[in-house]
């Protein structure tokens, strides 16, 4: 049980934003900032990361709920994922999201877990959590782009030294319906499009996210601009329950008639980060919905994947999930 | 002191470890060349959180790790540290030892309790993040006169458990499901307890337990045949 | 494949010539995974010493059976260990016999004297926990233009881990013996220790494995012959009397066509055929049948039951508890003997110091054969005793009394007799062997100590099982799968399962369903998504919790699943029971194989498991990312 039990950390529990956000800023790095702990935990426990201090947001009140603002929304970032996949204005208007939201883990991890912990949580890479010394870690090699490395889940996209893959089922959705990040910190809020909140490893290896320390990810905004939109959301993983995605896709059309007037289409699962179908998108505007549409879309998806050894069938899935999204939505 | 309005700190009251915070390389260094020294978190705590560090907020009574948590309807009075999972309390505290611990790490559901009438794992709760909620365990299910309740008497009838060791998880996690749904289909009830794990695979017997609990009968599922009876 | 000296070996008929005649030939590698038993409960166990004796409750399949073992790992005589062990918290083979873990906190507790508890992590678990054994290896088949497999080489390289290990290598060699009768086989096997978690048995260890390789190759063979995936089984099939193993030792009893003809009636087979080969959008559908075995023919253990002065029947059993509740379902024989109402019987179990016999662990799918058999005994005992009571009473032979309702007397008149507690009584006053101080002489040490501490208690039954063999009693089933597989992910859902168990006579249902539909669940388990990694730079382990080891969930279940058992009862068991749960992992996971094989055409990927990229990368023609022979890929 000795590695079950947490190291010791001193709890702070503000139920004010202003407490939090002030104490976040005194603690910079010592302050690990706390949804519902659902991956914190295991870090801890695990003793891979340490912390000397845990700021638990989950008191604060002003954070949770679903807001209806400009024929958008505005979702505390300590809203559980239950309650996105069950708010009927996120069900009628936003339907990727609950989607998404109902397929993370499982169900108490839904109940407790929160959408700003979904989207802020750490890389899945399993070297990387098991503690070794790589890039991520702050060490200089990585042990999953290897002739040998087990590298099933890893990333076939974006990859840079790193080939961790972005775990968050939420975050394709988010991403796709091009929500805004509200951040405060003792500096004041800052709005981050959701596109830009994640960071490739390129730009910063050792980060998931645009987050500073003693920033706090306070809320998402979801525009209105793709409210009531045909939507498709599919997350392929190994088991039903608790599993990450093999690849998922958030998508979000508008269409009309035959013809697809816009697009918005985001991969998980592929990549460090929610990877946004460009190039998709780029093939679908103003064309009809047609196999031959989806096929070119599909193509542009992949277009410069570097598969690892074991995960060349990320490829064809990517594609194919692609083909559906259209085909189905 | 006026920044820590509205906070709660929990610490133990030994001194805060030094510098058993992992830090990777990078980082390590970094922070050595801010500070040009090592910088231990209780010097960080004094310094930078002048006259606010959680000890002194211990020592000036603000917040204490003795805490007051609603357990199955019963106010218990508990010393809690910062870290403790609300799995740790229940069964090594309060003696509630039939929330199991079988992963530690959200998993597998069998530590599943409820915390005001919804479904959480208990090894992934700090049991301080429960205060002002209503815990309800295995042991909480129970009738006035001892009675098993209705999910278990059901779970009982259809031969659910084997093992056991993950059926209070299974218990807690139906009778939460029929709390919010009374009358689940098969489905829907597959789907709510897909976060209860069975290695003994007796999925298909909690569902008709669950069925049975819930007056479902048409969807306990028995479709048995011994053919030399029918001969 | 290197095929050098192999560790053991055998052959029976003329293997080159029977080849020869045949008319088609495979000859194929195969590797089939390993994976982690994945127990709930991370082994935990508590010891303290009191008077000399060391007293360990520890998490166990079996209660009787480990105390000699456990005995030795500590260091002390049988008769000063007592064991409690009345929950398991899973086992499935991994705790059948006594392992270190359960020795370790009585040591550790003499040391320091006071008691010690250890409990394991999940991730401690999956080093300790073991793991079913993997296998490397090559398969040579050869069949007759009608179906019939006329010969067979097999040569199994068996993964042990790191210490330890069991002889599912052995066993694979057994089961293609058994379940397809070739005329001629040879057998090879090497066991390989390797630095890897440790491997144990698991739920039909390497009889299932076995299967898993061969059931899918069995249906390639139907598909080039052009025979019916179950016709061709029904041909090759075992029947009562078939021989088995390199000795060919004839089976007791055999349902396996019975089982196959069962499960093809109600799993509507001719339809449900009928319906593959379409595609509806991006899916279409596969169905599979498998068929499995286990020898479960173990006897020779004692029984032990006492009739108290209050009328009670005591079954004492020391048979475990893996949570199949058999060792109450066999205790049942028992009061059926004795003709007395289950309400008046006391099922005295999971604690040694309750005067347990030696009895065999919960394992090995022969907890309904063999714990029926020295229940049997033991009940006889004490109706023979019963009858020589009431004989001594009221005069005549013992054979002129009968018994019902608690009482024993004279066929014919009924009012000439006594009750079960006043036998007891009268037992007790006779004292030698009616109350247990004159014991016979073959029963083991553990029996006899027990049966001793009982002495003069109540009429005291006790015996050791010296029923008639006869053969090799095994277990049969067969499994019928549907899969509705995705085209463009390699997912499928299992739509249909029907599980068929030839267990002799039916003496639970309900418990018989449970295990006919969790075995179910854990062959799913094994054919599709469990795993146990390493990292083969560095040697770190990558499944160390559920998450990275993949047992089913809920959700990886079929909504419904259905049963039949073929309830013919086996000669050598009084009441015709034989084992159950083993084989219906391997039959289910080898007809969800056969139906994944099936959606993708007959394709054979001739490994287990079959992952949802092994699929795709199939359907889309790219080369799989493991090597032909490899092993401890994703």
């Amino acid at each position: 049980m000795l590695k079950d039990m947490m190291p010791h950390f001193d709890l702070y529990q503000p139920n004010t934003l202003d407490a939090a956000v002030d104490l976040a800023g005194r603690l910079g790095t010592d302050g690990w900032l706390l949804g519902a702990g659902q991956d914190s935990y295991d870090w801890l426990k695990n003793r891979t990361k340490r912390t000397p201090a845990v700021i638990e947001l989950a008191g604060i009140e002003a954070l949770k709920g679903v807001r209806e603002v400009d024929g958008g929304l505005e979702i505390g970032a300590l809203t559980t994922l239950t309650e996105i996949e069950e708010h009927p204005v996120v069900r009628e208007r936003f339907r990727v999201l609950s989607l998404a939201a109902g397929r993370v883990a499982s169900p108490q991890i839904r109940n407790a877990g929160t959408l700003g912990g979904n989207l802020c949580q750490d890389a899945r890479c399993w070297y990387y959590r098991y503690g070794v010394d790589c890039y991520r870690a702050g060490g200089n090699m990585c042990y999953a782009d290897t002739p040998e490395g087990m590298n099933r889940e890893h990333a076939i996209l974006g990859a840079s030294r790193c080939v961790a893959v972005s775990p968050s089922d939420t975050a394709t959705a988010v991403v796709a319906l091009e929500g805004v990040m509200v951040i405060r910190s003792t500096k004041g809020e800052r709005l981050v499009p959701a596109a830009d909140f994640f960071v490739q490893p390129a730009i910063n290896i050792q980060r998931m996210t645009v987050l500073e320390p003693g920033e706090i990810l306070v809320a998402v905004r979801i525009p209105a601009k793709w409210s009531g939109a045909s939507y498709y959301f599919e997350k392929i993983a190994d088991r039903a329950a608790w599993d990450f995605a093999l690849v998922s896709i958030a998508a979000v059309f508008v269409f009309e008639g035959d013809l697809i007037k816009d697009a918005s289409m985001v991969c998980g699962a592929v990549a460090c980060v929610p990877w946004v179908l460009k190039g998709s998108q780029d093939e679908l505007r103003g064309q009809p919905r047609t196999a031959e549409t989806s096929d070119k879309a599909a193509w542009a998806a992949v277009v410069g994947a570097k598969p690892l050894h074991y995960n060349h069938f990320k490829l064809p899935l990517m594609e194919n999930l692609v083909r559906r999204a259209i085909r189905e939505a | 002191m006026a920044d820590l309005k509205g906070i709660n700190v929990v610490t133990t009251t030994l001194a805060v470890e030094s510098d058993a915070r992992r830090q990777s390389r990078r980082e390590f260094i970094k922070r050595v060349i801010a500070s040009g020294a090592v910088a231990s978190s209780a010097s960080f705590m004094g310094a930078g959180l002048a006259g606010c560090s959680p000890r002194r907020a211990t020592a000036a009574g603000a917040v204490e790790r003795l805490l007051s948590i609603d357990v199955n309807g019963q106010l218990r009075r508990v010393d809690v540290l910062p870290q403790e999972t609300l799995a740790t309390t229940l069964r090594y505290k309060l003696g509630l030892t039939g929330t199991k611990v079988a992963c530690d790490r959200a998993e597998c559901g069998a530590c599943t309790v409820m915390i005001n009438d919804v479904t959480h794992y208990g090894c992934s709760t700090l049991t301080h993040s429960v205060r002002g909620r209503k815990v309800v365990t295995i042991e909480g299910l129970r009738g006035p006169n001892g009675e098993l309740h209705p999910v278990q008497q059901a779970f009982v009838e259809e031969l659910s458990p084997q093992c056991g060791f993950c059926t209070p998880g299974q218990v807690v996690a139906a009778v939460a499901l029929l709390k919010k749904n009374p009358k689940p289909s098969r489905e829907e009830a597959r789907h709510a307890m897909s976060g209860n794990l069975c290695r003994c695979a007796a999925y298909d017997n909690y569902l008709n337990g669950i069925m049975r609990a819930c007056g479902n009968h048409d969807q306990i599922s028995h479709q048995h045949v011994e053919m030399n009876h029918g001969v | 494949m290197p095929m050098g000296e192999p560790a053991q070996e055998w052959t029976y008929g003329d293997l080159d010539a029977t080849f020869a005649k045949c008319k088609v030939v495979y000859d194929d590698t195969f590797v089939h995974g390993s994976n982690s038993h994945h127990s709930m409960e991370p082994r935990s166990a508590l010891a303290h010493w009191q008077n000399g004796k060391c007293i360990v409750y520890v998490s166990s399949q079996s209660q009787s059976f480990i105390v000699p073992p456990l005995a030795q790992m500590i260091g002390i005589p049988p008769s000063d260990l007592v064991v409690i062990a009345e929950y398991c918290g899973g086992g499935f083979g991994s705790k059948g016999n006594a392992y270190p873990i359960q020795a370790l906190p009585a040591l550790m507790s003499k040391k320091i004297n006071r008691p010690v508890l250890l409990r394991i992590s999940r991730a401690e678990e999956y080093y300790n926990g073991s793991a079913r054994h993997g296998f490397q290896g090559r398969v040579k088949l050869g069949f007759a233009e009608n179906g019939k497999l006329l010969a067979a080489d097999l040569y199994v390289v068996q993964e042990n881990g790191a210490y330890n290990s069991f002889w599912d290598f052995r066993n694979a060699g057994d089961a293609l013996a058994m379940v397809y009768q070739p005329e001629a086989m040879r057998w090879r096997g090497v066991p390989v220790h390797a630095n890897s978690p440790l491997r144990s048995a698991q739920r039909g260890p390497g009889y299932n494995q076995l299967v898993h390789i061969i059931e899918p190759l069995i249906d390639r063979a139907a598909h080039q012959l052009g025979i019916d995936r179950v016709a061709i089984r029904l041909l090759n099939d075992p029947v009562t009397g078939s021989p088995g193993g390199v000795k060919r030792t004839p089976t007791t009893s055999c349902y396996l066509k019975e089982a196959i003809r069962c499960g093809a009636k109600e799993f509507d087979w001719e339809n449900k055929l009928a319906m593959c080969g379409q595609r509806k959008g991006s899916k279409g559908y596969g169905v599979g049948v498998g068929q499995a075995y286990h020898p479960a023919g173990f006897n020779g253990f004692d029984g032990l039951v006492r009739i108290a002065p209050d009328g009670k029947l005591h079954i004492h059993t020391g048979v475990g508890n893996l949570g199949t509740f058999s060792h109450s379902g066999t205790s049942r024989i028992a009061a059926e003997v004795l003709k007395i109402d289950w309400a008046d019987c006391v099922v005295v179990r999971g604690d040694s110091r309750k005067h347990l016999p030696w009895n065999i662990g919960q394992f090995g799918s022969n907890t309904s054969f063999t714990m029926a058999r020295t229940n049997f005994v033991a009940a006889t005992d004490a109706l023979n005793k019963l009858k020589e009571i009431a004989a001594q009473q009221f005069g005549g032979k013992p054979e002129d009394y009968d018994v019902d309702g608690k009482r024993v007397f004279r066929r014919g008149s009924p009012g000439t007799g006594m009750t079960y507690g006043q036998a007891a009584q009268r037992a007790i006053a006779l004292g030698g062997k009616f109350d247990g101080h004159q014991l016979p002489e073959d029963i083991n040490p553990m029996t006899r100590d027990s049966a001793t501490a009982l002495a003069g208690s109540g009429l005291i039954g006790v015996a050791k099982d010296k029923l008639k063999v006869g053969g090799e009693t095994a277990a049969f089933a067969a499994a019928f799968v549907m899969v509705e597989l995705d085209y463009e992910t390699g997912k499928y859902t299992i739509l249909d399962f029907v599980g068929v168990a030839d267990c002799g006579t039916v003496i639970h249902p309900a418990g018989l369903q449970t295990q006919i539909k969790s075995g179910g669940i854990q062959g799913f388990g094994v054919a599709g998504l469990e795993r146990i990694i390493y990292d083969p730079q560095n040697g770190l382990p990558h499944s160390i919790g559920f998450y990275q080891a993949r047992p089913p969930t809920y959700g990886d279940i079929p909504l419904n699943m259905r049963t039949c058992a073929v309830d013919l009862p086996d000669p050598t068991s009084p009441m015709g029971t034989k084992g159950i749960g083993e084989p219906l992992l391997g039959s289910a996971a080898s007809a969800l194989l056969c139906a994944i094989s099936n959606a993708m055409g007959g394709h054979v990927f001739n490994r287990t498991p079959v992952t949802s990229d092994m699929i795709l990368n199939k359907l889309y023609n790219i080369p799989q990312a493991h090597g032909p022979l490899q092993t401890n890929c994703q």
